[in-house]
Parts: C-alpha cells; structure tokens; sequence
C-alpha cells in the first residue's frame, strides 16, 4: 500500500494547483520541490542582501481569479497590484510612450503620436478583449481527444464550440482568421505609429524565438491578453510581495488541504515497472512509493530525464525530442540606489517597460537568434517591482528585473558556460539600456545575470524554455506537450503531467495545473484503475 | 545505376545470359544459366554458392548492447549467448512488422544484425538514453550463403581456426580462410544445411575463388536468386515486401502485418520486465488475436495437370517460382491471398505461403486456389499444411 | 453597338480560360475578355528574343486538375506534359545533391551527407503523400461558410471534419505541423543535412514573403507536393512549347465549346444596376453586357478596381484591403548560345532536363529572405532554374538554349530607389550568382529578359507581382480566401463571379478555382453541374 496516491514532482504553480485539488478532494498528495523555496520559475527569492527578486516570472496577470477565489487564495492573504502604468515603451533621448490603465489617459499619450491611431486604440483594446474572451474557451477545456472519442467524448467537445458559437460567429471566424497572423501583420491592419506597433508586437514575442513578422504572432498576443483586463496590451496585474506569494499562498492552501510539501527533495527517477508509474526516487535513495505520479516538470525531462528514454517507446521518443523547446531569453537583475531620471519615473516605470522601439528593431534583434547569436541590439523587457511592493528592498533601493531578447540557449559559436559570452551579453544589454534610459546605469549597485544555461539549470527549465515548449501553433491543444499525448496522461500508466508544456501552455496561468487536476480526478472516480491508456 | 557488389567481377564473368535483378540497389544474378534448375539442385544435393552481400549489417556494442538489441527485436535476447545467432522480426510500437533478420552475438555485448532494408535511423533512435552504439557496416563487409549437403564438408577442408564439423545450427565462428579472416554462422535462406560467411570487400575474391576451387570436388555452383526463391519457399521463409508489408512502407493500415498474421507468432518472446518495442500491442494482439493468419498451402497438383490437359497443354506452372499474389475462396468466397507459389522440384508439390482467414489457416482445413489457364479462371483444392514444407534432417544435424 | 453574352469572362488566363470553357460546355453563350494580346495571363509562351521561346512567367506544370485535362479533352487540343524528374542543387565548394528517379542512386546521393537523412527521405516522402492526399479532397470542394452555417455549410463542415478526422492519428498530426510550422522546423524532425533541407524548404518558400524560418513555410511545401500526372502525386513536368500551351490548350476547347475569346480587350468596370451586373465597360469605352460576368483577375482587381466601393459592403472592402500580396519574386530569362556547364556536374547530362535549385543552405536561404524583409532584393537570392529546351528542341535554335530563373526574393516594394531604377542590377546579381556554380555562364548569355514583381504587375496585372493572386499563408485559404463569407466565388453583386486564384484553392497551374467557379455559376442559373456540349 502506497502512503500517497499521488505524488507531485516539482512545486511551480502548476504543480501546486493541482496539489491544491487533488488534495481537497481527500487525496493524500506529497509535493515535492528541488529547491529551497517553492514557485519554480514563479518564486520570489533573496537575490541580493535584504532583497527579494521575482526570479524568472514578474506577474501573475493571466492568473484567472476566479481560479485564485476558487482555490482559496484571496482567503490566505494573496493581494492583487495594479500600478498606473500598462506599459512604457523607451523611445530614445528620454522620450517615452505609455499606455495606462485609464484608457483616457493612453488617449492623450498617443494623440501626438498619431491622432488616428489614438482614436483606434479603444477599439483595438476592444478587440483584444473579444479576441481573447473566444480564446479563452480553448484555454479552459482539456483538447478534445479527437480518435479514442467515445460518443459522450464528442459531446464534451461540443459544449465549447457551442460556447464559442455564442460568443459569436463572426468573432469566432475572425479569431480563426487572425490567429495565424504575424503580429506585424495583425498591427499593420490596425495602426501607423511605428512606436505603437514595436511595443505592442512584445506581447507576441514571449514564448517564440521569432521576431514580429513570425506566424502565429498574433495568437501569442491574444493568449497574453486572455486573463485580468489587458488594457490594450496584455494581461499584466502584479503580486503583493512578489510572484512568489501566488506559489507561497498556493503551498499553504495545498498544506491547508492535508497535502505534504517537501522542498530540498530532489527527484531522480520516476519508478516504473510494467510500464506503471509506481512512485519516485530521490536523489538520496530515498524512494516513495505512490498511487500514481504527477510531474510539473517540463515534458522532456519528465521523459527523458526521470522516466528514461529506453522505458518509452522510439516512436514516442521521437516526438519527444521534437518538442520545440528554445529558451532565448536571459534574466537581469539589477540593484538600484534610486530610479533614473525619467520624467514621471514612478508612475511610467510602473507597469513593464520596453526596448521596441519599432517592429524592425524586434525583427533584427530576432534575425539575431535565426543564427544562433545574441541580439547585437536586444529587445528589452523590465519590471521595476519595488515601485508597488518597496517592501521587497531595502528603503531607497529599487529592483529592476530586465529580460534580455534574444538571447538563445543555443549558441552557435561560444558557450553559456563561458564567462566571456556572460559578459558580452550583459555589456551589450547595459549599453542598449543607458542608450534609452540614460541614467539608470549610474544607479547600479548589484546585478545578477541568469542566462539560459542557468535558468536551465538553477529552475530547471529544459533548453532554458520557460514556456516548456513554444507556444507556436504547431504546440497547442491536441499537438501539447506532443502530438495525441494532450490530455495530460502518458504512456506511463499513472503518470500524469501538469506543467506548463501542457495545454493551455506557459505562462503563470494555472491552467495546466487545473485541468490536469481535473483529468486525474476523473480517471481515479470512475472507479477504473488509476491512469494512463495504452500507447497508440 | 545499379552497383557492383565486391563478388562483381566473378559473378559477372559465370554469369553468361546476363540475367540480373536490381537488390537493394546491387546487380546480383537471377541466375548464372538460363534455366535455375541445375542450381536448385546444387542447395538440395551438392552446395551452391550465393552472393548476398546486398543485405544490410548493422554493429551494436557498448555496455546496453544486449539491451538495445532485446528492446528492438521481438524475441528474447538473453537466449543468445556469445557465439550464437537468432532469426528474428521487428516491431513498430503498434506491433506491426518493419523488417526481419539474423541477431549475431559476436561477443557479450557486440551484435551484428542483418536486414533486409536499411534500419540505422530506427535502431539508433531505439538506442535514445542507452549506451549502445549503432554502425552501419554494410559496406564493410561482403557476405556469401554456402548452402547445400556438402557445404559443410567444403568448409570444414578450407576453414582453420574454427570448428566448423561441430558448429551447431545457429551457431556462429570465427576462423581463417588461409590468411583471410571470416566470420561463418550456421544459418541460411534456403532450408537447407549451409552457412552465411562475411569478410572484408578485399578479400572478396579470394574468398570465392578459395570456395570455388575446393567445392568443385563436392559439386559447388554458383546460384542466383530464382533458385533462393524455390528453396526458401519450401523451407516456408517469408520475404519482405513479398509475404508480409513493412510498416514503413505500407500505404494502407489493412496491409500491415504483425508477426501472429505472418506466421512469427512464435517469435514473439515476452518475459517478465521485458519491455521490447511494440510489446504492449502484441500482448493485446495475442489476448484477441486477429482475423488474419499465416498458413502453407499444397494444391492439389493432379487438378492442375488436369485442368491444363483439358486445353491440350502439359502444366504450365512448374517452373520458377512466383511472388504474384492469388487469391483463395471457400465455398466460393475469398477467404484469403496466396503470396509466394511454387512448384517443389524435391517434393513435386506445387506450394504457397498465404495469408488466410484465421479460421481458414488451420492444418487439414480445405481452400480453393485461384488457377489462371488458357485466360481462364479456375479453382483447384489445395490443403493447408505446416511449414516448413521441405525440413531435411541435415538442416539441424 | 453592345453585344449581350451569357456570361463574360474577365482575363484569359488558365483560370479564366477554364471557367469559360465549362460555361461554354454547359451550352452558355460565353465572352472571354483579355486585356493582352494573347491569351495566357501569367500562363503564357512568347518569343521575345528571336528563335527563343521563353516560359515568361509560370514554368513547370504539376497541379493541374486531373480531372480538367480529361473533360476538357486537352491532350487532343495539343496539350503535352513532358517529365521533369531530377534536382540539382550545386554547392558552392564543388559538391552537389543530385536527386532524380533512380531511388537507390539518390539514397546513395543523400547517405553521401548522411544514411540517417537517406533512410528519412523514404518515409518523408511517404509522409508528404499521406498528406497531399489528406489535402486532395480540399482542392475539389467549394469551401463551407462558418459565418454563415447555412445548411449546406453545416453540412460541408461536417463532411469536412469527418474526412480529417477519418485520418490516421499520426496523419492528422502531421497535417497540422504541416500548417503551422516552418519548413526547416518541419524539416528538422527528418533530416540534419542542411543542403538537403534547404533545397526541400525551398519549395516552402517559393511564392511566399516569409523564409524557411518563417513559420508557416511548411505548407507551402505540401502546396508544391500536391501535383498530380498521370495519376501520381508529386509530378512535375513541362509543357510542350512552353507553359502557354497549357493556356492555348484550354482556349481551344473554349473555342471549341462555342466561347468566344477577344484579346487586346483590357476592362475598365463592371456595370452594375441595382446591384446586378449588366456587364463590362471596356478601357476603350466599348460595353458588352452579360446576364453574367466572372472576374479571373486578383481580389483587388476584381473588387477595388473594376467595381464602386460604394457598391460593396464595408467589411468587405476592408478584407480585401487587408488581403495581402507582397509579391516577392522575379523571374530572369536567358537565351543560350549553349548549354550551361556546372562545376559540380560538368557537361551536357540528363540534369539538364531537371531544375537546378541554388539552394546551398538554410542559412543562404534565410539571408536572402532578411535583405527582401528589409525592403531590398536578395544580394544572393535562391533561383530555381528549368532549361526547358535540354527536354523540348522547339524552344530554341539546335544546340542553342532558353533558361528559366525563377527568382527570390525580390519585394515588391523598395525602401531605397525603384526597380525601374534597380532592375539590371538585379539581373546582374542573379547572373553573378548563377555563374558562380556555372562560369561558362556570363559567355552564353544572348538575350537576357529581367522581370521585377513591378514588371510583373505591369505585364499581367498580378497586384503587386504576386504570383499566387495573393498570399497562400493560413489566414487567406480555404473560407477566408479572399474573404470570410466570400470565398464561394459569388460577390455581393447579383450575376458576378470570382473565378481566379485569388479564390479557394489558390494559385498554381491548377484550374480548379475556375472550374469551381463554373460549377456555382450554372448551379445559380439552374444548369446543374453536368453541362452538356451543345
């Protein structure tokens, strides 16, 4: 007899949603984390004396709430922060282009910027909004399992399209029409403004490793935009206390419900016998068996790094390795002694402030990364969370916490491990920065760069991907993590996933999480033995 | 363009009415004269000599090489000790045949295989997280079939360093053709007593010429494929693209064959904690076994001598043997498909392999075969019946 | 004096020709209209330089319907497709991929560079079968309406998703790669051979504003895999005297059908009353008038150009403002004292009779792309070169040659200076480059024809030298070609058509957007789809 009936490998956000619901459902769940501090890429962590840095993840804005109410957070103390500032987009020589959370304030921003494309914005923001209503119904039902569809499997599947359908037709087929498009495509329907376009076309760049004019662009924007009000932009609403509070509020809901959570417990391998999951080993020996395993950890290693390959079958293998899985962004740190001198830097700096100037700087810093280097000119992107949670340095600091694009895991000349690369890289991201924000390089007191090779390492995250797999069209629904393995079983029987290369996909949404939860749960009521069909 | 295997400039010199078949992509003989038969009878009474280097080689070695070859092949690898050779099939992960061949245990943990159609890219990516290593040395290494009666006697004269009178059926040597190192297993595609020699392209032609001049005493001929094709079908061994579809090349589902639908049920070797590719589909398989099976087949061969004579002709079908697919009624419906046919000169029976209906396949069971004369279309009776049809005492012995 | 038809045609290219063609079967009184003095369109042969024919702008034929070479009976109106079986791709150090119909040669070709790419190009090609047929059944269907779900869209739709979903898994799954990917992502899952991956995504790109790392690419390369001769998926060939023949074959038996085909006839407009059309005004103020007009010309053209706007319903207006054409290639003809001589392959050789794809590598291609993304024409552009005289002795003088280069990429529009002001150089760098891998190449040249996507334009009325009638990328196929709640071929306007590759299936020498087009025509007049000949 297992102690556990399920245990949980890693502690991200995902992983501790669905601890959360199995655990509430009477489950006996043991979550077990790697490192000291739960939250994976979504933790908030002492980075430099008497600081706490949002490591890898600086929001939690496609964090559904009703999610977070449902889950208990609210109840634990979890606060919402929306600052003034959407987001600000550096344009050179101290000028700066900010869209705020008051759409009539956005108004006046662009007017001089364009008096047309300032009266569009509304209905852009509109659109955004409706686009991303009619996404967010794939985003909230496990893919359809489109060959082993029982009848009552087909008519799950119509209970979405029928949602959609209400939403309405013509939406609907303009989403169809629009989610394949570039993000410079989508924007060039829209707008003029090169600056307007540059910082919009950032909202597509996350979870790629191409540029503006890449396909699909314009699905990675509405995906963005699909939690709390995107404003235009995308979703982005901060977290008392840093990203790490959502995961903290998490474990303690998780606890709260019965379930054990274990940080320093390193899990080498997932037992498997038979072709069943049978529980995990840890680094120290330690094994412990459980009803069935549930791994947060991206796909890949989930496959090849704790089941192994040789336990798998070629052909599954073969997709496995195929996941497109490109880390191409780096993280920066930095310690400030007070904020540069941008007019009206508290409120301006307030939301995420860009380097995209226009689409051609993001394309050619993407053109960059097509060959395997860094971007000459990077496209940068900053968070200064002190500004709504000064508690988070000590008095009169400030953090800044920039992602430098791109900057690819796969470097074909050169190597992360290399202190040179790290260096270059980070002059380069310095000198871009004192270029459009001069001023903020004398405030330096610390930095702490993370390349990809360390978000791999030090987070995990295979290929230094923090989506766990790109968020291209050819990895969604039924295609996530690989094709036909999209509902979160594995040809492992009792072997589950629930992170982030999963659908719906990356980002700090949970929404893997919860319908992994609810996938697990059904196959463990109805009553059938536990776990994963056979393979195909 | 059709390559010259390293035998090329003998074979191509006995081979008087030029008559060649494109194998993989090499010239090799149908057969050195115009008629196979002088050459069949050399594998039933003397030895005959058969250039089948076209065959793809593969090496395995590393510390997972015994594992790497059990994950791939169907049948259990630990009963392959050093020194040993297995025939078996391969499975995709949904159990169905991509090709078939022998598993060579050179050493404990170095395998050479042989198949049919090129297979690095699959045993490499089976080899994923393992420490194997797979090579492709195909062109490494030139290969002849001695097979025949007096094979044996041949080899045992002109091979040192190995034992070749007591080397036992799927066994496998070393030894030394005067200076020439070889690599002689036990095993063949005729049903016969023989052996399958590899050695280096250079030494290609001294190693013929060596198996020439010492056979001549013991009746040795130089064969081609047309006599292979008569004899592996009386020993009841399939062919690839022939008998049964490899899953790769299939175009249509319903023309994949697993290993229970071709006869290699038996080959299909599970053991506790043996987790080999496509495993998990063929114990479905097995639980509920397909409507499909493989079966040997005699027609009745005074019907078809009768139903020539009616039109005044002697049968017509004796002769080489043939890959074109017949079908197979019961009670006038098809029940079924022959895939290889051929009249027997040893047993004078005419033969097929087919894949039958399985309520149709078993021993004793009476079908109908579809017999073409004059442009017209009969059925004569044929009987089902184990195979191999033709097992002579030598063969194991 | 106007002269009433059935049915006017608007442009005699392949597909307007094809559309006239069944309307004049079904027994229509029928009046093509082409504005250049010969019929074609981009389908055309001529004589620009004398005793040499050149392919001026389509060269290779492949997709065209089966079906419509039968029931037009083209073969008896002259129609020959010879074979186009080998490519070339030489590489700049000397060394080639040479890959023709001799399966074992090529295996062997590819395991020079790799025997794991050798063994994946088997079942790569399989796969891209399984996928051209999944597809087939798209090219023959007119595309069910989601906007509107009337019941014959519900219908469609339902019919649609039963013929994919009756698709093996692994089928289905790669069939949505196939949408989404790009063509060196979708070639990385086989092959680890640049040359050979670059020259196969070339077929992605071809037509495209996007490069092999573009996702989206990967498509395209179904798009070029979908050809069908004789039965056979994958077929390319050349027409006998050039792709023209293709054109004059289907205008034969239009004629032969009863249509009647006027050249020199440029539109103007297209006179609507009551929002019926009534027929064509042509440029030299001449009308003809027709119950009904079917426009084979690009959607701009056919909506923005030859109609009001205030005739047509703003959202249409604006998708057709958004419909994208961005041409991006030009085409170089040369005619050739001689054969040209590679390096790689030297000599006259049954390569010859193949392309010639200068394609070295994912990297070459991709450069190519950053400088037309740029706004300038590839310094070193990828050029798919026929020689269709080393097949077909009529399109030059004995031991002479013509020499097709298709070329990209090369923008439509500029950032620095015009191609009137650009083209030669442009010619020059394609030349540069073709005589790196042939440098007897610049010694041959007799004539030499440079066309711009300008030129293009100009010469056939393509939008922005667009040889697809606007982009095939996801957002402008199927329903949404060229518009959603469009894309049936009718228009707001009562009686008139859209007939042109603009429409679903799209561009390529394939006929079926006329034919589909034809089909709704007479079911609209209540002749059914089996027109007789009168």
């Amino acid at each position: 007899m297992s102690a556990y009936d399920a245990v949980v490998v890693g502690a991200g956000h995902n992983a501790l949603v669905t601890a959360v619901m199995l655990a509430r459902e009477g489950w006996k769940v043991l979550v077990l984390e790697r490192r000291g501090a739960v939250g994976g890429a979504a933790a908030t962590e002492e980075v430099f004396p008497g600081c706490r840095v949002n490591l890898a993840a600086q929001d939690a804005g496609l964090f559904r709430r009703e999610v977070a109410s449902d889950l208990g957070l609210d109840a634990r103390g979890l606060k919402w922060v929306h600052p003034p500032a959407v987001a600000t987009s550096l344009l050179g020589a101290g000028e700066a282009l900010t869209l705020w959370r008051d759409p009539g304030r956005t108004r006046d921003e662009l007017e001089p910027h364009g008096r047309a494309d300032a009266a569009r914005f509304p209905d852009w923001a509109d659109y955004l909004r409706s686009m991303a209503r009619v996404l967010r119904v794939a985003l909230e039902h496990a893919p359809p399992d489109l060959h082993g569809a029982s009848v009552r499997e087909r008519l799950r599947l119509l209970r979405p399209l029928l949602r959609a359908g209400r939403l309405g037709k013509r939406t609907v087929v303009e989403l169809l029409r629009a989610i394949p498009l570039s993000a410079r495509d989508l924007l060039d329907d829209w707008f003029t403004g090169d600056a307007l376009k540059g910082m919009l076309a950032t909202t597509a760049l996350a979870g790629a490793r191409q540029g503006p004019n890449a396909m699909g662009g314009a699905f990675r924007m509405f995906y963005h935009a699909a939690g709390s009000e995107p404003c235009g932009f995308r979703s982005t609403v901060f977290v008392e206390g840093g990203v790490g509070a959502l995961s903290e509020a998490l474990a303690t809901a998780a606890r709260m419900h019965g379930a054990e959570v274990r940080t320093g417990a390193d899990v080498e391998s997932i037992l498997v016998k038979d072709g069943v999951a049978k529980g995990v080993l840890l680094a120290g020996g330690e094994e412990i068996p459980a009803g069935c395993v549930v791994s947060g950890v991206d796909p890949r290693r989930t496959f090849f790094g704790l089941v192994g390959a040789p336990r798998l079958g070629p052909e599954f293998n073969r997709k496995v390795a195929n996941i497109q899985l490109h880390g191409t962004t780096a993280a920066l740190h930095l310690l400030l002694d007070g904020l540069p001198p941008l007019p009206d830097a508290v409120d301006r700096l307030s939301g995420r402030t860009l380097v995209a100037p226009d689409l051609d700087y993001l394309e050619r810093a993407g053109d960059d990364a097509k060959y395997g280097r860094c971007s000459a000119r990077p496209h940068l992107d900053m968070v200064v969370p002190t500004l709504h949670n000064p508690a988070l340095a000590p008095a009169g600091r400030h953090l800044a916490s920039i992602q430098i694009r791109y900057s690819p895991y796969r470097l074909r000349s050169g190597s992360w491990a290399d202190g040179a690369t790290h260096d270059d890289l980070l002059a380069g991201a310095l000198e871009v920065l004192d270029e459009f924000l001069p001023g903020l390089r004398e405030r330096i007191v610390d930095h702490r760069l993370l390349t990809p090779l360390d978000l791999e390492t030090e987070l995990g995250l295979t290929g230094g991907d923090e989506y766990h797999g790109q968020m291209g069209l050819d990895q969604l629904l039924f295609m996530r993590p690989v094709p036909g393995w999209g509902r979160y079983r594995t040809p492992v029987e009792r072997l589950f996933l629930c992170g982030s290369g999963t659908h719906p996909g990356g980002g700090v949404t949970g929404g893997p999480g919860r319908l992994a939860a609810r996938e697990i749960l059904r196959d463990g009521k109805r009553g059938a033995p536990l776990g994963g069909r056979d393979q195909p | 363009m059709l390559l010259e295997t390293p035998f090329h400039p003998r074979t191509a010199t006995l081979c008087h009415h030029r008559r060649w078949r494109n194998w993989s992509g090499y010239a090799i003989a149908l057969g050195y004269e115009p008629s196979h038969e002088y050459e069949y009878y050399a594998v039933r009474s003397g030895a005959a000599l058969f250039d089948i280097s076209p065959l793809r080689k593969y090496e395995i070695t590393g510390p997972d090489a015994a594992a790497l070859v059990d994950r791939i092949v169907t049948r259990n690898v630990a009963d392959c000790r050093e020194g040993r050779v297995l025939y078996s099939p391969w499975c995709d992960e949904a159990g169905k045949l991509i090709d078939d061949g022998t598993v060579q245990r050179l050493e404990v943990d170095r395998f050479r295989v042989t198949a049919a159609d090129p297979c690095l890219r699959w045993f490499q990516d089976c080899a994923l997280g393992m420490d194997a290593r797979v090579r492709d040395i195909s062109l490494e290494l030139a290969a002849l079939a001695l097979q025949g009666p007096t094979s044996r006697d041949i080899l045992t004269r002109l091979v040192t360093g190995a034992d070749i009178a007591s080397l036992p059926y799927f066994g496998l040597a070393k030894g030394a053709v005067g200076s020439i190192p070889v690599t002689i297993t036990r095993t063949g595609y005729t049903g016969d007593l023989g052996y399958e020699i590899c050695v280096r392209p250079g030494h290609a032609l001294d190693l013929w010429d060596a198996l020439m001049e010492t056979g001549r005493g013991y009746g040795i001929a130089p064969a081609g494929l047309d006599a292979l094709d008569v004899t592996r079908i009386e020993a009841g061994l399939l062919l690839k693209e022939v008998d049964y579809v490899s899953a790769w090349t299939a175009l249509i589902e319903s023309r994949k064959s697993s290993p229970y639908e071709a006869g290699l049920g038996w080959t299909v070797q599970p053991r506790p904690g043996r987790d080999f590719v496509g495993r998990r589909a063929l114990e479905r398989e097995a639980a509920r076994p397909s409507k499909w099976a493989f079966a040997g087949l005699e027609v009745d061969w005074p019907r078809i001598e009768r139903r020539f004579a009616s039109v005044g002709l002697p049968p017509l079908v004796a002769g080489k043997a043939s890959r074109e697919p017949v079908p197979i009624f019961a009670a006038g419906a098809q029940v079924g498909f022959v895939t290889s046919s051929t009249f027997s000169p040893i047993l004078k029976k005419y033969i097929a392999l087919a894949t039958l209906q399985r309520d149709f396949a078993r021993p004793g069971g009476r079908v109908d075969f579809e017999l073409t004369v004059e442009f017209v279309r009969h059925e004569v009776p044929a009987t089902v019946v184990e195979t191999p049809f033709f097992d002579p005492a030598r063969k194991r012995a | 004096m106007a002269r009433s038809y059935d049915a006017i045609v608007i442009g005699g290219g392949h597909n307007g020709l094809v559309h006239a063609a069944y309307l004049a079967r079904a027994g229509l009184d029928v009046c093509v209209l082409e504005a250049r003095p010969l019929v074609g369109g981009a389908t055309v042969t001529e004589e620009i330089f004398p005793g040499f024919r050149y392919s001026v702008f389509s060269y290779v034929v492949s997709l065209m319907r089966p079906e419509i070479i039968r029931e037009l009976d083209l073969p008896r109106h002259g129609l020959t497709i010879l074979p186009l079986e080998s490519t070339l791709t030489p590489l700049p150090d000397g060394d080639r991929l040479y890959r023709d119909g001799d399966h074992y040669r090529t295996w062997r070709e590819i395991a020079r560079f790799s025997v794991r790419d050798a063994e994946a190009y088997d079942d790569y090609g399989r796969s891209l079968f399984f996928m051209a047929r999944a597809v087939k059944y798209l090219l023959d269907i007119v595309p069910p309406d989601p906007a509107r779900l009337g019941p014959r869209d519900i219908s469609g739709l339902i019919r649609l998703a039963r013929h994919f979903l009756g698709l093996e898994p692994e089928q289905l799954h790669l069939l949505v790669k196939l949408m989404t990917m790009s063509a060196a992502d979708f070639l990385d899952e086989w092959f680890e051979t640049d040359v050979l991956k670059a020259t196969l995504s070339a077929s992605g790109i071809i037509g495209t504003f996007l490069g092999p790392r573009s996702p989206g690419t990967a498509y395209v390369l179904l798009h070029h895999y979908m050809g069908e001769i004789d039965g056979h998926f994958r077929a390319w060939g050349f027409a006998r005297g050039g792709t023209g023949a293709v054109a004059e074959a289907i205008a034969s038996a239009a004629r032969e059908a009863g249509a009647e085909i006027r050249t020199d006839a440029p539109v103007a407009r297209v006179l609507v009353r009551n929002g019926r059309v009534t027929g064509v005004a042509l440029a030299n103020g001449d009308e003809v008038h027709g119950k009904v007009v079917a426009s084979s010309l690009d959607p701009r053209r056919t909506f923005l150009d030859l109609l009001e706007e205030d005739e047509l319903p703003g959202e249409l207006v604006r998708a057709v403002r958004a419909f994208r054409f961005r041409g991006s290639s030009g085409k170089v003809n040369l005619a050739l004292d001689a054969a040209p001589d590679f390096t790689c392959m030297p000599g006259w050789g049954p390569h010859l009779r193949g392309a010639v794809s200068i394609s070295p590598s994912l990297d070459y291609l991709e450069r190519a792309y950053d400088d037309a993304k740029y706004g300038d024409y590839s310094k070193e552009p990828y050029i798919d070169i026929v020689i269709p005289s080393a097949i077909d002795p009529g399109m030059a003088p004995p031991g002479k040659h013509v020499m097709s280069c298709f070329v990209q990429y090369a923008p439509y529009e500029l950032r620095e200076g015009t191609w009137d002001e650009k083209r030669e150089a442009f010619g020059d760098a394609v030349v540069d480059t073709l005589a790196r891998y042939a440098p007897n190449l610049r010694d041959i040249i007799l004539h030499r024809q440079v066309l711009t996507p300008l030129d293009i334009e100009r010469t056939t009325g393509l939008s922005q030298g667009n040889i697809f009638q606007g982009e095939l990328s996801p957002s402008q196929l199927f329903f949404l070609r060229p518009a959603a709640g469009y894309a049936k071929y009718r228009t707001p306007v009562r009686g008139y058509y859209q007939c042109g590759s603009g429409t679903h299936p799209g561009g390529g020498i394939m006929g079926a957007p006329g034919k589909l087009a034809a089909n709704t025509v007479l079911a609209d007049l209540g002749r059914g789809r089996r027109g007789r000949g009168r």
